[in-house]
């Protein structure tokens, strides 16, 4: 055996296994989806708790007053909750348009908090912590700028977290808003729908563990109490986190009921700013947690930083080891020996992928349909080979950061 | 009893010589000393009608079995003159604007033979051959000779044979749509010769092969050969086996001029093309090898024709087939690297008229072969020779070739033509040939061809070759078990994960129908 035939020979297993545990945490999701579905959301008993919606914005001018107007108007108590929106150095007009909603909901407890470039500005992290030091609830609820929430959205997270004492965390989920814009969009939603909230589904059901997505979601103050507030230095501050509960003892819940509409990039450029953005950020939090791996107390934390050190790291590199490999065989640079699967099985493997991500939409309404069957196949050849290269341009610039000392910035995601 | 004794020894001394003799006459007409000829020329008339006369000349003069070197007049060395027993000047330019002072000086002492081509022949010439030039006034001619005509455009400046001595030999005639009296092509005597013009392409091209013919002092009388060209692997093989059964069928003996294959020699598609040359051989069919498209001379591994040329000529012979020469573009015999790379194994060649030349060590002379034939398109022979007239005399050997990738409409008319025409067509392998590479001796002796000393049996069988053929030897790859083993058991799990998937489908579409119904 060759080294190629070697480093072939590890690709193949990673990526078959990664196959096989993307599999198993499909069916374990949608069974979760299935008891979920059927499962009644607790009711909050005696006063609902007072929670703290915090809302960081950076120049999200076009959709901060949606974003407010939809988060007034939940079905949760209006006195027992706050909105505090940190518009953290905005250069446009959302301070105005932001002052404006203040004074039109004057009766309604909404905090707007303004920073300039000496107060804020360094991150969603950052204006996180400014919010939170304003706070007073004694669970705090998160939402991005550009969020529709359902009105239910927030009653069913509080529901789930006042109804078991172990969770630290609830989440819900996120839909596409701008789904039917264009291809990108498509895929997005599918993306977002099978790979984010089924694989969710799965590991809660089997591991019960989630990861915080960024919105739409409630955490218990003791929490950001206890670990001292927000890595300013994370920009996947979402993925950070769900570590640190984890580490208190906590579990963290998935509850797909609760949803929130979200704008999607529509742009190739604008989704692969954004998605190395976060592929820079799971690295940053993956190699910052590895000696958790070796840690007694955070028996918890591994299936998760495995998880995300296979996507990331192992995936990647066996995706990239064995293309580099077959590209190189045929141009007759390397040579290798090894047997390979036969391509009937390749075959099957993709159909696998294929009813399996449908499989993903079935829950959904409306997603059931043969256009998306399609759309999936196309998703194979473009959409998931793009993440490749997302996710190699997300190592190549976390590498690039720490070689070159960059501090953590806001780059946010633009809109149209 | 001793004088008998004697006589009897004498008579069988006689008779050995004799037979001794005859051998040596047959060899020596085909094997004659090659002639060293130096062209000189004072312009290639790029852009002219003239074009390509130079090498239409070269290709002849070689046919003839001459060693040809040229070299343009500006070029000229002195005392160059005295290495050639014969020398032509070709004039080209109507008007000529350079006069090479040397070579006048050399022409003074020089005894060798001398023909001159175009416009202003030397004086010494003029005198003697007592020629005397005239300007003809209509632009198109007919030129007769021997058997054959043609029509000819005369270009500007081009002047006629008005007179000559009386002791002078001329060569056809000339016949102006004006009806004038007739004026010779040529004109030859002793070690001088004059031709008015040489263009290629036309009658000229072909008359002026009769005054070389007899300037050069070539004996022997040329044959008539058919030659089918562009003969490839992926050739209609059918189509080519009729053919030569056609041909077979009418008499007529012929060569096929194959392309070369390199490699994949064991492929069902080289098999069947070995077997349709082999089948064509026996069908009087004489094989020859073509030399190989030349894509281009800069970025080419040029350090593989050799071994490719003798990979090809010993499939040939591990096939009972018999290569006997080479066939090429004119400016293969020209170019260093060519000849010795790829015609190296021949002592035959025809020598074909450049389509496109891609010359990579060109060199000034072109080395006798000694077999050579000029090749002719059966097209333009069309318009020289008559159908139904018996050819007298053939200056030289020549090849008339089909073009296997014209209309096959024309084709046939093609083949009409030669099935009747009173032309008697010769038998290639009849003559000597011999070609010889590291590994292979290939002969032709008087129509037995031998393959490595064996004489080749000439079999029609043609044997069908089943494609089934593993093209890729499959390696032996590592840890075959493993992956053959979980191959299967991978096999087993998606399709049950996809049953699985299917019947989770079914659910939710009734659960899902139902809730969202509402």
């Amino acid at each position: 055996m060759t080294i190629a035939d070697i480093m072939m020979l590890f690709s193949v297993i990673s990526i078959w296994s990664l196959l096989l545990v993307n599999v198993v945490l499909i069916i374990a999701g949608y069974l979760y989806y299935i008891k979920n579905d059927k499962r009644a959301i607790p009711d909050i008993e005696g006063e609902a708790p007072f929670v703290s919606i915090m809302v960081p914005a950076h120049n999200e001018g076009k959709v901060i007053v949606q974003t407010v107007r939809s988060l007034l108007a939940l079905d949760y108590p209006h006195d027992r909750y706050e909105i505090i929106v940190i518009n953290d150095n905005s250069s446009d007009n959302s301070s105005e348009l932001l002052a404006q909603l203040q004074h039109q909901y004057a009766g309604r407890q909404l905090t707007i908090i303004n920073t300039d470039a000496v107060t804020g500005g360094k991150g969603k992290s950052n204006a996180l912590n400014i919010g939170f030091q304003q706070s007073k609830g004694e669970l705090i609820a998160i939402y991005d700028a550009d969020n529709t929430p359902e009105k239910t959205a927030l009653r069913y997270l509080v529901a789930e977290m006042m109804h078991d004492s172990s969770l630290g965390a609830v989440i819900g989920k996120f839909r596409t808003r701008n789904r039917d814009v264009n291809l990108l969009t498509r895929f997005i939603n599918i993306e977002t729908l099978s790979f984010q909230w089924m694989a969710q589904a799965g590991r809660w059901n089997l591991f019960k563990l989630c990861t915080i997505p960024g919105t739409n979601f409630v955490l218990r103050r003791s929490i950001i109490d206890a670990i001292g507030g927000w890595d300013t230095k994370a920009i996947a501050e979402d993925t950070e986190i769900s570590f640190q509960i984890y580490r208190l003892g906590y579990r963290i819940k998935f509850q797909p009921k609760s949803v929130t509409w979200e704008q999607e990039p529509q742009s190739l450029r604008v989704w692969f700013k954004q998605r190395t953005r976060w592929a820079k950020g799971n690295i940053y939090v993956i190699v910052k947690n590895i000696p958790l791996l070796f840690d007694r107390s955070a028996k918890r934390v591994r299936f998760d930083i495995l998880y995300f050190l296979s996507i990331y790291f192992l995936l990647l590199t066996s995706l990239i080891m064995s293309d580099a490999i077959l590209i190189m065989n045929a141009l007759g640079y390397v040579e290798t020996t090894i047997a390979g699967f036969s391509s009937f099985l390749w075959l099957l493997a993709i159909v696998l992928f294929i009813v399996g991500t449908f499989v993903s939409l079935v829950t959904e309404k409306g997603e059931m349909r043969f256009s998306n069957l399609w759309i999936i196949m196309l998703m194979y050849i473009t959409y998931c080979q793009l993440w490749m290269i997302v996710a190699a341009y997300g190592l190549y610039n976390y590498i690039k950061d720490i070689v070159f000392k960059r501090e953590v910035k806001w780059y946010k995601t633009e809109r149209f | 009893m001793k004088s008998k004794f004697t006589w009897l020894l004498i008579a069988c001394i006689i008779v050995l010589w004799h037979g001794h003799a005859d051998v040596n006459v047959s060899y020596a007409a085909e094997q004659q000393q090659a002639q060293h000829v130096l062209l000189v020329y004072d312009s290639l008339a790029v852009g002219s009608a003239k074009e390509g006369n130079v090498d239409a000349l070269k290709r002849l003069l070689s046919s003839m079995g001459a060693e040809v070197t040229t070299v343009q007049l500006e070029q000229y060395a002195e005392g160059r003159l005295a290495d050639y027993s014969h020398v032509i000047v070709m004039r080209n330019e109507a008007n000529p604007i350079y006069e090479s002072d040397k070579l006048l000086q050399d022409m003074e002492q020089y005894k060798g033979n001398y023909m001159h081509i175009g416009s202003s022949p030397p004086d010494q010439l003029k005198e003697a051959l007592s020629l005397e030039l005239k300007e003809e006034p209509s632009e198109g001619i007919t030129l007769v000779l021997d058997r054959f005509s043609g029509t000819i455009a005369l270009n500007h400046g081009d002047k006629l044979i008005a007179s000559t001595a009386n002791e002078v030999n001329t060569y056809g005639n000339i016949y102006s749509y004006k009806g004038d009296n007739a004026s010779p092509y040529g004109a030859k005597l002793g070690r001088y010769a004059y031709m008015p013009f040489y263009n290629r392409g036309d009658m000229s091209e072909w008359a002026a092969s009769f005054v070389i013919k007899d300037w050069l002092g070539v004996q022997r009388q040329g044959n008539v050969y058919v030659m089918l060209r562009e003969v490839y692997p992926f050739s209609d093989l059918d189509k080519l086996r009729a053919l030569s059964d056609q041909l077979y069928e009418a008499g007529i003996p012929f060569i096929v001029s194959t392309k070369p294959l390199f490699s994949n020699f064991d492929y069902p598609a080289a098999i069947r093309y070995a077997e349709t040359l082999k089948y064509m051989q026996s069908r009087n069919g004489s094989i020859l090898v073509d030399a190989p498209a030349v894509a281009s001379t800069i970025s080419a591994d040029k350090s593989v024709l050799k071994q490719n040329m003798m990979s090809y000529i010993h499939f040939l012979a591990e096939h009972d087939i018999a290569p006997l020469g080479a066939t090429a573009e004119m400016y293969w015999f020209a170019d260093q690297y060519y000849t010795a790379e790829g015609l190296s194994f021949y002592d035959s060649a025809i020598m074909l008229p450049n389509e496109k030349v891609m010359s990579y060590l060109p060199t000034d002379t072109i080395t006798a072969y000694s077999s050579s034939v000029y090749s002719i398109d059966v097209e333009r022979w069309q318009q020289y020779a008559s159908r139904e007239k018996v050819i007298q005399s053939m200056p030289l050997d020549i090849a008339l070739t089909i073009n296997m990738l014209d209309d096959p409409a024309l084709l046939e008319q093609q083949l009409a033509w030669l099935a009747e025409s009173w032309t008697v067509y010769s038998d290639y392998k009849a003559s000597n040939h011999r070609v010889v590479t590291d590994n292979d001796e290939i002969t032709a002796e008087q129509g037995q061809l031998k393959v490595n000393g064996q004489t080749v049996v000439l079999q029609e069988a043609y044997a069908s070759i089943s494609s089934e053929h593993v093209y890729i030897e499959e390696q032996e790859a590592s840890l075959e078990q493993l992956f053959t083993i979980q191959n299967k058991i991978f096999i087993v799990l998606i399709v049950i994960v996809l049953v699985i998937f299917s019947v989770l489908i079914l659910i939710g579409y009734r659960m899902y129908r139902k809730k969202y119904r509402r």
